[in-house]
């Protein structure tokens, strides 16, 4: 029983994505997206809003919800409203989505290779969780156990406020799973599992969706293939560290982004997923305010030159309509939370922008551990992708270069937000730097994969 | 440049790909490969053996999460367990757990917090801070000398592991 109804909530949780996802994106394009985008944008966006019930719940009434939960009710309402708006656009009469890759012949041996590969990535998973099935120390440390204050702290919940380690951090990933332990009344290990997989199989999903809809099958297999097998990354999932969950959201945004440049530049209702995303980026880790600040002033700065802002302002207003119930639940959150540990010496940390050496530290780090990004085992993967890309020629046509130098530049300003956090870091550096780097990098792994394969020569094959 | 450019990838896949329209060499011997696909698949191959290298074959493919004999952690989860509902009887000052898994490559610190924080929440999210009892992890060596030096009230068995709690009298 207890199996079932965790299972049934990851479900609920799930519906409600997958129909938000579908809704808004037949609203704006007048088309529903394809399932692949839906299953996977779905599941992140679920989880979010599942999450933010859940913790909206718990602020409100300022203690766990009792039987009957009414976060509960909350998503069952919510469900029925969104099948109901469903049944009727459906109903309506909708164009299939449009295939952007037509019939395509793929290899069998790449589609063998491919199939092995993923395989092999399930099971390193599977393994890595038997082997951990609590996480590593992040997992433990702070989001499970977070959790479990949430889950089963009563009107105590704020006793959270006092734990040793990162009590300030936000509540996404904590929150989705205290949401299945206040139901089910004990902690049970399988939900911080299969929030883990969630996150880390969606990203390679979401990855492989953004591709599919931009160029095609093989483009989407190849890019997801590649994000699967670094395993630095799948162990990471598997680890239960929250850099997946974030990194999902910030693919997320800059995926819709792009999207909507490349595919429906017209349709501002877009930007509300857009929002949303780049909302639960900040729900999820502290990380996430760094990812915003990229997004909207890498558009802005760009929209101001090309004076085209006063043309774009409603899709900023559907943008800030998706963003703002995160901004005030993390808002609210931060206001009741101790201080980031990151702004204990602003005084220190000032005086330390004019320390030289700590840029040299920092920048041979950064070189350091881009080499070594996804941990792969037989060499760098970003140098095999060069390889890859000067074998396969590029493909940038001019009407796409806009908007992928748009999405390279906000990687890049996301970089440097983090390169400009260790010089100002109050905390040891070489401890800092060796302990989270190798982390920051992994946020931003699955969206540099979308701008790099969207980036090369892989036409597929038309039968 | 971009004549550099067009060199050097002549040179270094101008098996595949003829910057000049002539046709590759290679590719009248490998009719069935095209020059991308090639890439591809070797691509596609290096992922294969980047993953097929962290895969652990001397385990199960599919784990049993449950009752995985591997796994320390479930040993050690269900030892301390056993013992919880009679700890949180008990106004104890002190625990000391003494597990009989050999917990290799893992300092106290980690243990100890581990126990703590993990494996009571009960303990930690009901009572205040006066409740809040620690827990200290022993190696399995310095167990006899702990049993001898200090002045437990109780000594719970659970599973092969041992909890032994300290009571002020």
């Amino acid at each position: 029983v207890q199996l079932i109804t965790s299972l049934g909530l990851f479900f609920l949780s799930f519906a409600l994505g997958l129909l938000l996802v579908q809704l808004v994106w037949r609203l704006a394009t007048e088309r529903f997206p394809s399932w692949m985008l839906s299953v996977f944008l779905g599941a992140g966006v679920g989880a979010g809003v599942s999450s933010v019930l859940f913790t909206g719940d718990l602020f409100l009434r300022d203690a766990t919800p009792v039987a009957p939960p009414t976060f509960l009710w909350v998503e069952a309402g919510l469900l029925l409203a969104l099948l109901a708006g469903w049944v009727f656009l459906r109903r309506r009469g909708t164009p299939a989505p449009a295939s952007s890759g037509g019939p395509v012949r793929l290899q069998p041996l790449f589609l063998l290779l491919c199939a092995a590969g993923f395989a092999g990535a399930l099971i390193f998973f599977l393994q890595s969780s038997a082997l951990r099935p609590v996480g590593d120390w992040d997992g433990w440390t702070l989001w499970d156990l977070h959790a479990k204050f949430l889950a089963f702290g009563g009107a105590g919940w704020k006793k959270i406020f006092t734990e040793p380690l990162h009590p300030d951090y936000p509540l996404l990933t904590s929150g989705f799973i205290a949401r299945a332990w206040a139901v089910l009344g004990r902690d049970q290990t399988l939900v911080p599992i299969y929030t883990a997989a969630l996150f880390l199989f969606g990203s390679i999903g979401l990855l492989m969706a953004v591709l599919k809809e931009l160029r095609g099958w093989q483009t989407a297999l190849l890019g997801g293939l590649i994000l699967a097998c670094s395993t630095g990354y799948t162990r990471l999932g598997a680890d239960q560290y929250a850099d997946v969950p974030v990194g999902f959201y910030f693919l997320a945004a800059l995926g819709l982004l792009l999207l909507h440049d490349l595919r429906f530049p017209e349709k501002s209702l877009l930007f509300l997923l857009v929002g949303l995303c780049a909302g639960f980026a900040l729900w999820t880790k502290n990380e996430g305010w760094l990812m915003l600040a990229a997004l909207v002033f890498v558009r802005v700065s760009f929209q101001l030159r090309s004076r085209s802002f006063r043309k774009a302002l409603p899709e900023w207003g559907f943008f800030l309509a998706g963003l703002a119930p995160l901004l005030l639940i993390t808002l609210y959150y931060r206001s009741l939370a101790p201080a980031n540990d990151m702004t204990a010496a602003p005084w220190k940390s000032l005086a330390q922008l004019a320390d030289l050496s700590r840029y040299a530290t920092v920048w041979n780090n950064l070189n350091q551990y881009l080499v070594a990004l996804g941990k792969w085992k037989s060499g760098s993967v970003l140098f095999l992708l060069a390889l890859f890309g000067l074998g396969m020629g590029l493909r940038l046509p001019a009407a796409e270069r806009a908007p992928l130098a748009l999405a390279g530049l906000t990687i890049l300003v996301l970089v440097g937000e983090y390169f400009l956090t260790y010089i100002l870091t109050p905390r040891d550096l070489l401890w800092h730097l060796q302990t989270s780097l190798d982390r920051l990098l992994m946020q931003f792994f699955p969206a540099l994969l979308a701008l790099i394969f969207l980036s090369i020569h892989l036409e597929p094959e038309k039968s | 440049v971009s004549s550099l450019l067009i060199r050097v990838r002549w040179y270094t896949f101008g098996l595949f790909r003829d910057p000049e329209n002539a046709t590759p060499p290679l590719m009248k011997r490998l009719p069935f490969f095209s020059k991308a696909n090639l890439l591809i698949l070797l691509l596609a191959l290096f992922c294969l053996i980047e993953v097929a290298q962290a895969v652990d074959f001397s385990r199960p493919l599919l784990p049993s999460f449950e009752y995985d004999p591997f796994n320390e952690f479930h040993v050690l989860r269900r030892d301390f367990l056993c013992a919880k509902t009679e700890l949180l009887k008990q106004k104890v000052d002190q625990v000391y757990f003494l597990p009989a898994t050999q917990l290799a490559q893992r300092d106290l610190f980690f243990e100890s917090y581990y126990v703590s924080y993990i494996l009571n929440p009960e303990i930690l999210v009901t009572g205040g801070p006066d409740s809040l009892f620690a827990v200290t992890v022993v190696e399995p060596e310095n167990v006899k000398q702990l049993l001898r030096e200090t002045p437990y009230t109780l000594v719970l068995e659970c599973g092969n592991s041992r909890v032994v709690v300290l009571k002020k009298k």
